[in-house]
């Protein structure tokens, strides 16, 4: 579970900056589109990272 | 800047408030590396990023500078607080009452107290200017220092404050779980917030970089709109050393270096300066420089200005995710600076209640949220605080180095007293000395750090010799 949760984390915060080298690198064109993909990072860093954090405190 | 949550993350299992801290209490380097790079990674950086540039510093000037500023705050907190830290084992506040009593720290306490008031207040109007984006309330700053902004900006202020008081005021534990969970969340936005600027600006090659035209063209805007300014090397190189003077110079860090188990934990304080008083201050940097190329007239305040609005420069960069960051950089930094204070206050009123006192120090932090101008001067009041509460850390230097030699250290332990004037002269004097250079010669605050620091450690030795 902890494995899983921490490869979700991981996953976001990858999600949070990627777009970004994207975007300068001119692999996405559009900014919306980064965005998105920075929103779903955001939310799959918080939703992992909850439940990980109360795991870690038991 | 330090975000003041320093004890929602520093290590602690008890908290050792009145002894020194026992070895195995004792923690290794990883915790304070982890801490600080939390802890100066906050809202604040979204504010003092963009002011370097709306006060007219060069990128050049401010990628050198920082470094060396940086490093000039690393080597201060290793080599002026870890030795006492390791050494004594004790908070700021128990030296302190050692040395000058317990009256004595009262007033240290109260000044301490209201500064942090003022901190919170800054952080209140980022939240809830970044809060206001999406239902059109925005942040403007008048020309008055303590002028208001918009009613509907002043009421969302007061509602955004009174809710971080009354969540401090019941204990800041959830915010601090948020605050250590959201950390390297929010470090990994700083990043995005500096690619996406760049991106915006047309920068995607290391020549356009190394040119930075386009950072000239901003401050040229700055320039234009607000007049000729200058924040040259010197000041960069001082404001970012001395940013945290209370920190390092005021040795308030004692209270986390005394758990240090071994002297490598004192290189900790980089980590946090280079990501979040160098990376995060660029990056912050750049979303004003992108938003003044890509739509110039979102950067002015009513009255043509060129102002720093950290939600509204993160919402053209980054969209909700700049949004979401801004709110919890500016609550969970906010939120521990209140309860700081409130326990500050506490100190003063010891039979008051704590939540009582954390509600008080909301109020005040409300009311200073409520003047938006206040969070535009963020340089000058990190400048001012280094050079209130700094000096109060050469007194305790001198002791342990000077007058421990003697065995005329902690003279309020010592001779039983709980009021020692001498610490009182030598701390207010070169204050008030600073203060009235920066309030009435308009001098930058940072420059005056090291000067009263050294004024009253000297004063404390002279008075000592004289009066022994």
């Amino acid at each position: 579970m902890k494995k899983i949760l921490t490869s979700i984390a991981v996953l976001g915060l990858l999600l949070t900056i990627l777009p970004a080298i994207l975007l300068i690198a001119g692999l996405i064109k559009q900014l919306p589109t980064a965005h998105h993909l920075m929103l779903a990072g955001m939310l799959l860093w918080f939703a992992a990272n909850i439940p990980l954090y109360t795991l870690s405190r038991k | 800047m330090e975000d003041s949550s320093s004890e929602n993350t520093a290590p602690k299992s008890k908290e050792y408030e009145r002894e020194p801290v026992p070895s195995h209490a004792l923690k290794g380097p990883g915790k304070f590396w982890g801490m600080y790079a939390g802890e100066h990674t906050a809202g604040t950086e979204f504010m003092i990023g963009p002011l370097f540039l709306a006060a007219g510093a060069s990128l050049q000037n401010l990628l050198v500078g920082l470094l060396i500023g940086n490093l000039l705050a690393v080597l201060s907190w290793r080599f002026l607080v870890l030795p006492i830290a390791m050494s004594k084992r004790m908070t700021l506040y128990y030296q302190l009452e050692r040395i000058a009593g317990r009256h004595t720290v009262k007033i240290y306490n109260l000044v301490n107290g209201l500064l942090f008031c003022f901190l919170a207040g800054c952080m209140i109007t980022v939240s809830a200017a970044a809060i206001g984006i999406p239902f059109g309330i925005f942040y403007d700053t008048p020309e008055q220092t303590f002028g208001l902004g918009a009613p509907s900006f002043t009421l969302l202020v007061f509602i955004v404050g009174s809710l971080m008081a009354v969540i401090a005021a019941s204990g800041y534990e959830t915010v601090a779980k948020v605050a250590n969970i959201a950390a390297p969340w929010m470090i990994g936005v700083f990043v995005a917030c500096g690619l996406v600027a760049l991106h915006q600006m047309g920068v995607t090659t290391w020549s356009q970089l190394h040119e930075a035209s386009f950072w000239d063209n901003a401050v040229s805007f700055v320039q234009e709109k607000n007049g000729p300014q200058e924040f040259g090397i010197g000041k960069i190189i001082i404001f970012s050393w001395l940013c945290n003077g209370a920190m390092h110079f005021g040795m308030a860090d004692l209270s986390i270096f005394r758990f240090a188990k071994n002297k490598s934990s004192g290189w900790a304080p980089s980590i946090g300066m280079y990501l979040g008083h160098y990376m995060a201050w660029i990056c912050a940097a750049l979303l004003l420089a992108a938003l003044i190329q890509t739509n110039p007239s979102e950067a002015l305040n009513s009255s043509g200005k060129v102002q720093a609005d950290p939600g509204r420069l993160a919402w053209f960069s980054l969209g909700w995710v700049g949004i979401v960051c801004v709110v919890i950089a500016g609550w969970t930094t906010a939120n521990p600076t209140v309860y700081r204070a409130g326990l500050a206050l506490q100190g003063v009123f010891p039979k008051s209640k704590t939540y009582l006192m954390t509600l008080l120090a909301g109020l005040i932090a409300t009311v200073a949220g409520i003047f938006p101008n206040l969070s535009g001067q963020l340089l000058g009041f990190v400048g001012t605080y280094g050079c209130i509460l700094g000096p109060m850390g050469a007194i305790l230097f001198v002791d342990f180095w000077v007058l421990r030699q003697n065995d005329k250290d902690e003279f309020a332990h010592r001779n039983n007293k709980s009021f020692h004037w001498i610490v009182l002269a030598s701390w207010l004097i070169p204050v008030a000395t600073g203060l009235h250079f920066i309030f009435r010669e308009e001098t930058f605050a940072a420059f005056l750090v090291i000067p009263c620091w050294v004024a009253a450690g000297l004063i404390y030795y002279f008075l000592n010799k004289i009066i022994s």
